[in-house]
């Protein structure tokens, strides 16, 4: 055995962030997922004011790597047929569509149960499988305001103007990555005992536990607004340490570092530096005025101050210790050639986490999925392309075969 | 079997969020955590500006719960000791402390394989344990910093203005999950091979991870400015989408006691308006009017019931109070020492065969310190007293009474 999941296939009904992420995960601890698009794509392919590359969005490149991909059209009965055989030749089946949408398509807990009594089913959704709100859509950000982030986000500039969301759609991908954790718990349960399970993952709940704030009010019993004025009084009692002064995103020559931190051992460090018996901000900043944001970043580090450079995304693709983590990995798109992709955050030393393939395209494994997995002959298959049951792309096998070639 | 992780026991020898955080999870999946402190007590027990609760800060009593706590004086050796005893009958060690602490203390990887060879070996840091920054310290807000996410917070206001912080610090917590579920990837793998290992993880490589930005540069190959300048061209050449209002009036929307968050363009959730309000035609000005006297919960009902993702946008204390979250089980409360009865988040995946489950409230100081050192390591009272004694570990001689009120209270 190489890989944690390498023994485990994992179904991926899976769109847009949420659920692509986590089967990503899954897919680099060395699982088989196959992600199941309608004939026309998944969502999550197309980007609207965005450029595309190979037909996908950057985004897609992004949350798929590792993938098989199968192009279905799982509302006919003959649509509904491969997904029970696949369910059957399945560990995990994994969603993010609306509460009761499984249930409609006949392929719900109970159902799937039947078919693969171990099966370990997860379902990703906003506000989860029960509950007043369990009807009702989401986002990243909906989740974020709804657990009190993007209020809280507001505040900081201003605790009577308006709430401001949050970049990133960590309202996603930390509940993804919650859903992977405990998917990878269940499979370890079904090792020890043989039994699968539901899993129940809302984004509301993830967002709410990630929120250590609760805990405040549950304690002190005040609300925010309360607890803002106690800590006000107390930060205007700390005026004069200069390290929390200058604390926060610092102007430099050619941008801004990010400063934290108030170890007494450097702002020793520091004093010595600048050969002073005591620091003030306007000293600080005029010493590092003309240091590049590198130098800066660099000055503050190495006397023990937690610092970074303040990057653009784009930056951080350059930055040398990202490369010298090899967090940045080159993989074989059929249509774009070699690409670059980050690789798995966790270094594994046993079983390091891998990035094998690029997002797949539209169907790309559907012979090997519908054929090889499931058995079924050339003529059945075409039978099924020709139904609309499956789509497969007329020049799908050219692009496979020249990209074969190539590489 | 009842709970996923029962027979797996972890050293937890983290501080502050992120190290915390990570073994909170695998505590509330059935792990025995022992969260190992100085005798002065962890960092994170202590909040500068904030009030403390039975001698704690409110985040440590967050990050804490379902935990063991212990006490030993590392930077002496019959702590380290003690701590190898421990480590010989423990399935993973965790630490978050500055790269080469764990080895100046003689517990490097090499060294724990030897006591316990098939041992999975957790480090958490900033950088990790590789590249130029490795030695380098961080903190959650440093690491959204160095991936960019910070300058995009920024640019959301003004792509001309300073770079501005994230609140939450997803910094530490998203790395932390990640590593929670590397760990038990591990522990599979462990369960099939009998092998151990070594797992490294750093905040920045995480952050990066999570950053599906960087993807789009590669493919573009044009940084974020020349993207910006792109995408308003394109806006601007985009045929008029004037059946679509909500894609105007996508946003923090105020209403009479707040704000609504509302998001995604459906034409269904539309054409639900367009009947709602009587109109063929809508228009931003109709909709911010029709919802200007509604309160924020009656908002977020109106546009959710038609299908638009929407959220009243709420502080964290009023969610502490929010209908779905209650119904959702997300609210537990444990018994603490000092305290009596408090509210904690609870685990927030729901698995039908093995619930997460929140056990115990954040361990005082030591709290855990006779179970384990004379229950599990097997010391006797006297050996015991000389521990103390000898400033090895530490006791504070009025626990024994708080958790005699723990029992009386139970």
């Amino acid at each position: 055995m190489k890989m944690p999941l390498e023994d485990i296939r994992v179904i991926d009904l899976t769109h847009v962030w949420f659920g692509p992420w986590c089967t990503m995960m899954l897919a680099e601890m060395g699982a088989e997922v196959i992600k199941v698009e309608p004939p026309w794509g998944a969502l999550g392919r197309i980007e609207e004011f965005g450029r595309m590359y190979g037909g996908a969005a950057p985004t897609f490149h992004h949350l798929n790597l590792n993938k098989k991909d199968i192009a279905v059209n799982t509302r006919t009965p003959e649509g509904l047929k491969l997904m029970q055989e696949l369910i059957k030749k399945s560990d995990v089946i994994i969603n993010n569509f609306a509460p009761g949408t499984m249930e409609k398509m006949g392929i719900s807990y109970d159902e799937c149960k039947k078919i693969r009594p171990n099966i370990i089913f997860a379902q990703l959704s906003g506000f989860g499988d029960t509950g007043p709100y369990r009807e009702y859509s989401s986002y990243a950000v909906i989740a974020e305001a709804f657990a009190g982030w993007a209020r809280a986000q507001g505040d900081r500039d201003d605790p009577n103007g308006p709430p401001k969301s949050l970049v990133g759609a960590l309202g996603d991908l930390g509940p993804g990555t919650m859903a992977a954790m405990a998917i990878i718990a269940a499979l370890r349960y079904r090792d020890k005992t043989g039994e699968g399970q539901k899993i129940d993952v809302a984004q509301y709940d993830c967002m709410f536990g990630y929120q250590v704030m609760t805990t405040n009010y549950w304690l002190s019993g005040k609300t925010e607004a309360e607890r803002r004025t106690e800590d006000e009084e107390r930060r205007k009692q700390r005026q004069q340490d200069p390290i929390s002064q200058i604390s926060g995103y610092l102007k430099v020559k050619d941008g801004y570092i990010m400063t934290t931190g108030l170890r007494a051992k450097a702002q020793d460090a520091l004093k010595e530096k600048f050969g002073v018996e005591e620091l003030s901000k306007e000293l600080i900043l005029k010493e590092i005025e003309n240091m590049t944001r590198e130098e800066a970043f660099h000055f503050f580090a190495k006397i023990g101050l937690p610092t970074a450079i303040v990057y653009y995304a784009s930056e951080s693709t350059h930055d040398p210790h990202i490369n010298a983590r090899e967090m940045i990995t080159q993989v074989d798109h059929p249509l774009l050639g070699e690409i670059k992709a980050v690789n798995f955050p966790v270094k594994m030393s046993k079983t390091p986490g891998t990035v094998t393939t690029a997002a797949p395209l539209l169907g790309q494994h559907q012979r090997e999925v519908i054929m090889g997995l499931l058995g079924y002959t050339e003529e059945e298959f075409d039978k099924l392309v020709q139904e609309g049951v499956i789509a497969y792309q007329p020049d799908i096998d050219k692009q496979l075969e020249n990209w074969k070639k190539s590489s | 079997m009842e709970k996923i992780l029962e027979d797996i026991r972890v050293i937890d020898l983290t501080h502050v969020w992120m190290g915390p955080w990570c073994t909170m999870m695998l505590a509330e999946m059935g792990a025995e955590v022992i969260k190992v402190e100085p005798p002065w007590g962890a960092l994170g027990r202590i909040e500068e500006r904030g009030q403390m609760y039975g001698g704690a800060a409110p985040s440590f009593h967050h990050l804490n719960l379902s935990k063991k706590g212990l006490v030993l004086n590392l930077k002496d050796s019959k702590g380290i000791e003690l701590i190898k005893q421990l480590i010989s009958k423990s399935d993973v060690i965790i630490s978050n402390y500055a790269p080469g602490t764990m080895e100046k203390m003689g517990l490097g990887y090499e060294e724990c394989k030897k006591i316990r060879p098939n041992i999975i070996y957790c480090v958490l840091s900033g950088f990790g344990d590789t590249g130029p920054y490795s030695p380098y310290s961080s903190y959650a807000m440093v690491a959204e910093a160095i991936a960019g996410y910070t300058r995009q917070l920024g640019d959301s206001i003004d792509p001309n203005g300073p770079p501005k912080g994230m609140v939450g610090f997803f910094g530490d917590l998203a790395p932390a999950t990640t590593m929670a579920m590397g760990i038990i990837g591990a522990i599979r793998y462990r369960d099939k091979t009998g092998v151990g290992q070594k797992l490294d993880i750093a905040q920045f490589d995480s952050m990066f991870a999570y950053n599906t930005q960087v993807t789009t540069y590669w493919l573009s190959g044009k940084n974020e400015v020349q993207r910006r300048a792109e995408d308003q061209e394109r806006r601007k050449n985009a045929p008029p989408r004037n059946i679509d209002p909500l894609q105007q009036i996508g946003g923090n929307l105020k209403v009479k006691d707040g704000y609504v968050m509302v998001t995604g363009m459906r034409p269904k959730a539309i054409e639900a308006l367009k009947e709602k309000l009587g109109n063929e035609e809508i228009t931003k000005e109709m909709i911010l009017e029709c919802i200007a006297g509604m309160t924020k919960y009656e908002a977020f009902h109106f546009f959710a019931k038609m299908g638009m993702p929407c959220a009243p946008v709420l502080y964290a204390s009023e969610a502490t109070h929010d209908p779905q979250i209650a119904a959702r089980d997300m609210i537990v409360t444990v018994d603490h020492p000092i305290l009596g009865k408090i509210k904690a988040s609870n685990f927030a995946l729901k698995m039908s065969e093995t619930p997460g489950t929140v056990t115990s409230a954040a361990p005082l100081l030591g709290q855990h310190q006779k179970e384990i050192i004379m229950g599990l390591l097997g010391y006797n009272e006297q050996e015991f007293n000389d521990l103390v004694q000898e400033g090895v570990i530490a006791y504070q001689p009025d626990i024994d009474k708080y958790l005699e009120n723990l029992n009386k209270g139970n």
